[in-house]
């Protein structure tokens, strides 16, 4: 009796301290876009970072009065996982109307495209990099580069002008080390260069039997397709086993802390051609207020979150120009129309798969710093 | 007439817990049908032989046979389907199943392909047996522990077994209930059945019993008549312990 | 608003096909199990390569779920059982994490990590099932069907026994059940009825991964059976209909995106630590609870009126 009214009283409590958060009611004229991350699970950091980059792009965009209305944005809790992803995905398309949506994570973006297509939603996708993504639906736009683009930048390159034949290719064994994978054995015949594929877990610490192998195949170079911490891990374990051949990575090696391992000297590896020190308009609002607001560096996932809202106000301004409703059939169009859009970094442009088509840069570790080889478009 | 093995045969027994001789060394035949007594002091080890024999418990050594077949390793489901029934000394009713279902489950326990219309009528006439018929939807836990010993009774006897093993069925019963259950033992006796009685009131073991087997520290110390056993002094004085 | 609502209850109904599958196992036969996932898993993963290389007839991929759900079933219960029952919650969580190792990594057929996309949707005695509606008919039927087999079963003599064996697993033995076949029984319908769940899923959100079948999902599966009351016809399906409709409630309230998180999963998990230590018998419990209390109420004032 008593536990049972303890309880009525605390969910009377709980239910009341919510709906007192309940912020005003969304004005009719607003620009509702809606955002699926995951806002609790063990993957909540990421829903954190990124959204970022989204509220500063909105904060800024609503200041500047560009539209004529103002972008509210509309948060959904994926978890990270197809179905909450799904539930959240038909509430921002049935319920809020929202004919915009910014997502994350491979498998939510893979999970919402069906509806996407069917209700004609426009989809920004910001951090998924799992190549499935590419072509998957008309309605999805991929504005991170999947990495397949960056190994057709990176291998050209390094054949012709490096010399590089036999490369050893360590890659973890999921949906994006199989992409990389799936580059090297669709270009290296094509260039005249031979890969040997060397497959290792997402979890692995040891690699003492895949530096053995490396060692006997006698390779010009190893390409590390991994990430986090597994990164460093790699590169030590490569150099203490005596492996000198040229090393090579992708744009996810990028981070100061690797960058600066003595194992990591003369790696060469392929980042986004952004450019943070660009003094065009929209990079330099949003270096300055991406410091002021948050005290922090921004990382390569809240430029294009941030960039995720960019593209979608230019579409909206294009819209409002021709006198059109804001609906996700017209910002597909727009979209199409306008080709080349400016961002935060420079600029960017979609291919018809949907995923952006970005200059890639070539670059090379000298003395901890990563120094410009050169620009792939 | 051809010689046929004897319903129950249990052949140098042995079986000890830790230091405790439980069962030691015994042999004992079982006849088709009638009523023998287990008589004993506690502890005499009479639960264990039901257990040896169900197959609950494994032999150290010995054998057990059933018409002249081994069952001695057998699992509990595979005895009782070669046609032994117990009760618990402890009951060990279905308590969240009612009086009809805890039947009903002996009933289709060995035999699934009973139509739920003869499950019904075969349960309910054995209700009407231990005359229970009345309290046929009550949850067991409900009962009282009178009508439990009749259920259980009534679990064991639905089935067309021939070797009936009860626990101590009888005690904590008195007046009307006692009568009814040394008339349900009887009238199983007379079917053709065989009963195996474990019970500690002798009045209720000379008023039933075909014979008895005296049991103690796991040893049969005699078997004969209930006035044969009854008649021999020395038993009376390890079964109270009286002048010991 | 129609759709919300409607894709909520397809996976609301989808929730109640997992417990009240799972209940036979939890519930009835008193095996902890944390590998109900998997069932639904391979329930998905059947339809969606049945459907994107041979057919993708909603009845063929139905039966077709439930041979292989099945066959998963006895996978399980077959070296499970032979343990002491009490190491079956051990043996399920082996069993589910080497059946999602086998999801992620087997990418001839389950597409590894990345998964299975655009399965095409099912089609019925003709028709194809495509809108939203369909699918919450077709859903919503099956899961009815299943709280009808669930209950008639429960009242048949297998639903007898198996309750028998929870209350008392060697007397039921003693009466000529094979208890270890019971239950083996039992995990593989139970896994029949999860998979036909990964069927429906499969082709309502026409993408499968191994993220929908994890040890969490298991896990919340077992969430439902016992907060909403374990052992019970109406127990499970409520604590399903909870377990996924509350979360979404939540969402309305509109709180900034720093909160929600949070805010969902701490009252999330306050109302079910509560409901577990103040009502173990779960919602249903709960309910019989109130009625009871009202009987003995009504009681008292008719006992109060007699007396004036
Ligand atoms: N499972 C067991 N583990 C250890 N010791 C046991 C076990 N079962 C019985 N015993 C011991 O074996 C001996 C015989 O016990 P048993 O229960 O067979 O006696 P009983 O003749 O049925 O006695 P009662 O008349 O009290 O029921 C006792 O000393 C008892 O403590
Ligand atoms: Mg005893």
């Amino acid at each position: 009796m008593t536990s049972s009214k303890w309880l009525r009283s605390l969910l009377v409590g709980a239910l009341s301290v919510l709906a007192s958060a309940m912020p005003l009611t969304v004005s009719a004229q607003d620009y509702s876009i809606g955002v699926i991350f995951p806002l609790s699970g063990p993957n909540v950091v990421y829903g954190e970072t990124f959204s970022k980059g989204v509220d500063l792009a909105v904060k800024n965009l609503n200041e500047s009065e560009e539209l004529p209305h103002r972008i509210k944005t509309l948060y959904e809790d994926s978890r990270a996982l197809p179905q909450p992803a799904i539930i959240a995905m038909n509430k921002l398309v049935n319920v809020e109307n929202v004919p915009f949506v910014i997502s994350a994570f491979s498998g939510v973006t893979k999970a919402i495209a069906p509806i996407a297509t069917r209700r004609k939603v426009l989809v920004m996708n910001g951090g998924g990099v799992s190549p499935e993504l590419a072509g998957l639906s008309p309605y999805l736009f991929n504005d991170i580069p999947l990495v397949n683009d960056e190994i057709s930048a990176l291998l050209p390159y390094v054949t012709s002008k490096l010399h590089l034949r036999r490369i050893s290719l360590i890659y973890v064994n999921d949906p994006f080390g199989q992409g990389v994978l799936g580059v090297f054995s669709a270009q290296c015949p094509k260039l005249g260069c031979e890969a040997i594929p060397i497959s290792i877990s997402p979890t692995a610490s040891d690699f003492q039997a895949e530096v053995a192998k490396i060692r006997s195949a006698k390779s010009d170079a190893v390409f590390i397709a991994s990430y986090g911490q597994q990164q460093n891990v790699i590169l030590k374990q490569l150099r203490d086993g005596g492996i000198n051949a040229q090393l090579l990575s992708y744009s996810g090696i990028d981070l100061p802390d690797t960058l600066r391992l003595p194992a990591a000297q003369g790696l060469i590896f392929t980042v986004e051609n952004v450019d943070l020190g660009s003094d065009d308009p929209i990079t330099k609002k949003f270096n300055e207020s991406f410091r002021a607001v948050y005290h922090s560096e921004p990382s390569f996932y809240q430029v294009n979150y941030y960039n995720a809202v960019v593209l979608f106000a230019a579409c909206v301004k294009r819209l409002v120009a021709k006198n059109q409703p804001v609906t996700g059939e017209n910002l597909l169009q727009a979209l199409r129309e306008i080709k080349t859009f400016n961002v935060v970094g420079g600029t960017v442009s979609f291919q018809p798969n949907g995923t952006v088509r970005q200059a890639i840069q070539i670059m090379k570790v000298v003395d901890g710093q990563p120094q410009p080889l050169a620009v792939v478009k | 007439m051809a010689r046929t093995a004897p319903l129950l045969e249990l052949i140098g027994l042995s079986k000890s817990f830790g230091g405790v001789k439980a069962i030691d060394d015994l042999s004992l035949v079982i006849a088709d049908s009638g009523v023998t007594s287990l008589v004993g002091p506690n502890g005499a080890g009479k639960t264990t032989l039901f257990n040896l024999i169900t197959g609950f418990l494994v032999p150290d050594r010995g054998r057990i046979m059933l018409r002249g077949r081994d069952i001695t390793r057998l699992p509990p489901y595979k005895v009782a389907r070669a046609g032994v029934a117990r009760t618990f000394q402890n009951l060990r009713l279905f308590p969240t199943l009612t009086v009809f279902e805890n039947v009903a489950v002996a009933c289709e326990a060995s035999d699934i392909t009973l139509s739920e219309k003869n499950v019904s009528k075969l349960v309910d006439s054995t209700l009407e047996r231990v005359g229970l018929l009345a309290r046929r939807d009550v949850r067991v836990a409900d009962l009282s522990f009178a009508e439990q010993k009749f259920v259980s009774l009534a679990r064991a006897i639905v089935r067309p077994a021939n070797l009936l093993l009860l626990d101590e069925p009888a005690a904590g019963l008195d007046g009307r209930a006692l009568e009814r259950f040394h008339q349900i033992v009887r009238s199983l006796a007379a079917e053709g059945r065989s009963v195996l009685l474990i019970e500690h009131n002798l009045d209720t073991v000379r008023g039933i019993s075909d014979s008895v087997a005296f049991l103690d520290q796991g040893r049969l110390i005699a078997t004969g008549t209930p006035g044969e056993i009854f008649a021999m002094e020395e038993l009376a004085a390890l079964y109270f312990g009286d002048d010991r | 608003m129609i759709s919300y609502l409607e894709s909520l209850l397809i996976f609301t109904a989808l929730a109640i096909i997992l417990a009240s599958s799972l209940n036979l196992v939890l519930g009835y036969g008193g095996m902890f199990s944390v590998a109900h996932a998997v069932f639904y898993g391979v329930g998905a993963y059947t339809a969606s390569l049945l459907a994107l290389h041979l057919s993708n007839s909603l009845v063929l991929s139905i039966l077709c779920a439930i041979i292989t759900g099945g066959l998963a079933g006895l996978l399980l219960a077959v070296p499970a059982l032979r343990v002491k029952e009490e190491y079956f919650v051990v043996a399920s969580l082996g069993f589910q994490i080497i059946a999602s190792t086998v999801f992620n990594q087997w990418d001839a057929v389950t597409g590894g990590i990345g998964g299975l996309t655009g399965i095409p949707p099912a089609s019925l005695f003709g028709y194809e099932i495509d809108s939203y509606g369909a699918h919450l008919v077709v859903t919503s039927l099956l899961a009815a069907a299943v709280l009808a087999i669930v209950a008639a079963l429960m009242r048949s003599s297998f639903g007898r026994a198996l309750r028998a064996l929870r209350d008392d697993e060697q007397a039921l033995s003693s009466l000529g059940r094979n208890p270890t076949h019971l239950r083996l029984v039992t995990v593989a319908l139970s896994a029949m009825i999860a998979s036909v769940a990964g069927v429906l899923y499969a082709y309502f959100t026409s993408f499968v991964n191994p993220e929908s079948f994890t040890l969490d999902e298991s896990v919340m599966m077992m969430v439902m059976v016992i907060i909403g009351g374990a052992g019970t016809v109406w127990g499970p399906p409520l604590g399903a209909a909870f377990v996924t409709i509350f979360p979404a409630l939540l969402s309305f309230l509109k709180l900034p995106s720093s909160l929600l998180g949070p805010v969902q999963r701490l009252t999330y998990g306050v109302i079910m630590t509560l409901l577990m230590i103040y009502e173990p018998a779960g919602i249903v419990g709960l309910l019989r609870w109130v009625r009871r209390r009202q009987i003995i109420l009504n009681g008292i004032n008719g006992s109060n009126r007699a007396a004036a």
